[in-house]
């Protein structure tokens, strides 16, 4: 009896030679000898879909009852692995568009819905008059925008929660797979 | 007595809708999640008495002196950066943008420019 449970993804370059313990778990009787086996798949660049099928032809040969466990594929990208020099242009100019960016759309967001009046109004709500200099109100306020977003984002020190963009990141990256990865 | 009446339901019409777009980004649960602040019912009894007491407030004052007015602001401005950063995370232009440059491995440093921006814009935008 053999029990194999496939990966979830795979990482490779073109033209590397797959073996059964490269996509899956192995477990059970000779499941070393298992885990040698070849993958018989020739994969051009791109994203693959491997299906729990493939994996037990390759298993076939032992002549062992295979029992697969939970996910029943596996998504391999295949790609080139070239020296990326531009790789620091590209992350600066991503942190221009969003820095700048978000400034200004807060700015405008506060236009927009009358931030400054609001803040007054809350001023006097809470403090019973209004400050002279509306940097004074601005600066607690603008402290505490940097503060929430930080947070939210998972950047604050103490207890480390898995940041939004990871999960939103994790939840592209398989929609693509299941959209792009094509059976070889 | 109708002028309450009609109140009543502009108010519940505005609170029936502020209510679902909070609870749609996600937001009381990040906060809860990142503070460690316990039960959504907790979060939710806080949301309606801000509510509330803005909506009935801010025609009188409570004299609480300058530092509890600064305090507010600052609480105020970290629920508007949440608030911000989780209507940004709904439409999921950032990790694509990253992903489409190959760079998503500095996935973190673009909350880094998002939290400078937003606390820049915010202070700018009452600066002029």
């Amino acid at each position: 009896m053999l029990y194999v449970q496939m990966k979830e993804r795979l990482y490779v370059q073109p033209g590397e030679k797959l073996r059964v313990t490269d996509v899956a778990d192995v477990l059970g009787d000779q499941a070393e000898q298992a885990k040698k086996l070849p993958m018989d798949v020739a994969l051009s660049e791109g994203i693959w879909r491997i299906p729990a099928t493939a994996l037990v032809q390759a298993l076939l040969p032992l002549g062992q009852e295979i029992c697969v466990l939970g996910a029943d594929e596996i998504f391999i990208h295949v790609s080139r692995k070239k020296k990326d020099a531009s790789h620091p242009i590209r992350a600066a100019l991503a942190f221009c568009i969003l820095f700048f960016g978000s400034a200004l759309a807060i700015a405008w967001f506060h236009a927009d819905v009358g931030m400054e009046d609001a803040q007054r109004q809350f001023m006097r709500m809470l403090a019973g008059r209004e400050t002279e200099h509306p940097l004074m109100m601005a600066a607690p306020y603008a402290l505490g925008v940097a503060l929430g977003v930080g947070g939210y984002y998972a950047l604050l020190p103490g207890k480390k929660t898995v940041s939004p963009l990871d999960i939103k990141l994790g939840e592209y990256r398989s929609k693509e797979e299941k959209t792009a990865g094509r059976i070889p | 007595m109708t002028e309450a009446v009609i109140g009543l339901f502009f108010g519940l019409v505005t609170g029936a809708c502020a209510a679902p777009v909070w609870a749609m980004l996600s937001l009381p649960m990040r906060i809860s999640d990142v503070l460690r602040a316990g039960s959504m019912a907790r979060c939710a009894l806080a949301l309606t008495l801000g509510a509330a007491v803005s909506g009935i407030g801010l025609q009188y004052t409570l004299h609480l002196g300058m530092a509890f007015a600064w305090l507010g602001l600052l609480f105020g401005g970290v629920f508007v950066g949440m608030l911000a950063s989780a209507l940004t995370e709904a439409l999921e232009v950032i990790p694509v943008m990253y992903d489409r440059l190959r760079i998503a491995s500095d996935l973190k440093y673009a909350a880094v420019a998002l939290m400078l921006g937003k606390g820049m814009g915010a202070f700018i935008s009452a600066w002029l």
